[in-house]
């Protein structure tokens, strides 16, 4: 519960929420795109500042929020840079940093904005198999319980051993107990939708239309930082 | 184990995504086949979800952490991990901005394929060989969760080659930085896989094939 639902609130929150998350994916992929295909200086800056202005201007994400997940992301590529700073090749290190900081913003904007019950819809509309849709939203609901069982072995654990850590016998048995339990809850939410007649647990969430004044928003600007990458190709090369 | 999005190139990830295209596949007609076992294969990749969530940095363009490859190949069969990784991989991306959406083909490869098939392999090989239950099944956690590693290594290194060793002296650069990490996570996860699977069996949430006996020792 703890982990993803910060990250899920906002999604559902931001004033991209009534968003077509078609227009989203086209918006955010589309700069996702161009971060991993154009050279690195300046356009994953300008892939960054554009993905950043949308998410904090257009979605009106609250900065501390945008921050507080985009900031792990970057930490994790500077950490995962240094094998490369290692091997000597700073330039090719700069260029994997700044082409994941792009890319990072992108996915950021793309996860605050949809929910990820509107994505599975849209994925059910662009016929991705009905199976893993639905076992994707059994997935998506358990989690949430999974999270909060775990809290509470943790907390149980906590005031039984008073503080200290638990044995790795403790940890494992307790472990086998939250998977057992959590084997018990899926078997009860499948059963449930069954008896109420759902197949394929479909989830509330409002159809949005695409806009087509957004879309072409969208791809006049993917255009643009195309256009200009292949203009100044002669001073930054390719 | 989770690549960062952006770190491989697009071409690499257009490459891995076709690798694991056909697993994925032969992974969907599986779920088709055993819809009854839904609940089980969710609760499965709602664990693996716990366990890969759990993470620690590390300097190899990636994270450590426990994989739960041997729990969800034990529990689900390793044709259909390709399914439960794509979904737990997804999630993870969306709901803790973990791994990327560029990136997923690559993870799924190493997660949901490399990770499983040498686990079940093993297991299967150590049973043969007449290795005990417990030892068969933390041998095969172990060497799963290295092979995992071992896999993201490559792909790693396919991406940035060295220099002047090339693939070869990055995939051993790559994996020793891993290792660091990595080699403690997955002797332990081997411990704990074996308890949480006897834990499982004896509360009589779920059966295992010939692991009821076992399981009572």
């Amino acid at each position: 519960m703890h982990i993803h639902a910060p990250l899920d609130h906002i999604a559902f929150e931001n004033a991209w929420r009534t968003r077509s998350p078609f227009d989203k994916l086209i918006f955010g992929g589309g700069l996702l795109l161009l971060a991993s295909l154009l050279p690195a200086m300046p356009w994953s800056i300008a892939v960054f500042t554009a993905s950043a202005t949308a998410a904090l201007a257009a979605a009106r994400l609250p900065l501390r929020a945008w921050l507080r997940f985009l900031a792990p992301q970057v930490g994790f590529l500077s950490a995962a840079i240094l094998p490369l700073l290692w091997a000597g090749s700073w330039e090719h290190a700069a260029t994997v940093w700044m082409r994941g900081a792009a890319a990072a913003s992108c996915m950021t904007l793309l996860a605050m904005t949809t929910p990820v019950p509107d994505l599975l819809l849209a994925a059910r509309r662009a016929h991705v198999p009905a199976v893993l849709i639905e076992l994707s939203f059994l997935v998506y609901r358990l989690i949430a319980s999974i999270w909060e069982l775990l809290e509470r072995l943790r907390l149980g654990l906590e005031l039984r051993l008073r503080g200290g850590p638990p044995s790795l016998q403790v940890a494992a048995l307790s472990a086998g107990n939250l998977l057992a339990r959590g084997i018990h809850t899926a078997r009860r939410v499948e059963r449930g939708a069954a008896l109420r007649g759902l197949d394929g647990f479909p989830m509330l969430a409002p159809r949005a239309e695409t806009s087509r004044a957004f879309l072409v928003s969208a791809l006049a600007l993917h255009a643009s930082l195309l256009a200009a990458a292949i203009c100044f190709r002669s001073r930054f090369p390719w | 184990m989770h690549i960062s999005e952006g770190f491989l190139p697009l071409t690499h990830c257009a490459a891995w995504a076709c690798a694991s295209a056909p697993f994925l596949a032969h992974a969907v007609s599986k779920l088709n086949a055993s819809r009854d076992k839904r609940y089980l294969l969710a609760a499965s990749a709602g664990y693996l979800f716990t366990l890969t969530a759990l993470k620690l940095p590390s300097v190899a363009g990636s994270s450590s952490h426990p994989t739960g490859v041997a729990l969800g190949t034990v529990l689900a069969g390793p044709a259909v991990m390709p399914a439960l990784s794509l979904i737990v991989l997804l999630f993870q991306a969306l709901l803790t901005a973990h791994g990327g959406l560029t990136t997923l083909g690559a993870n799924v490869f190493s997660l949901g394929i490399a990770g499983p098939w040498t686990t079940w392999l093993l297991w299967r090989f150590a049973l043969r060989c007449g290795l005990g239950d417990k030892p068969a099944i933390m041998l095969a956690t172990a060497i799963g969760s290295l092979a995992t590693y071992a896999c993201t290594s490559l792909q790693l290194a396919l991406a940035h080659p060295d220099a002047t060793g090339g693939v070869a002296a990055a995939f051993a650069r790559f994996a020793a930085v891993f290792a660091v990490t990595q080699l403690p996570v997955a002797a332990v996860e081997a411990v704990f896989t074996v308890a949480v699977l006897r834990a499982l069996v004896n509360s009589g949430g779920v059966r295992i094939d010939g692991w009821e006996a076992w399981a009572q020792r």
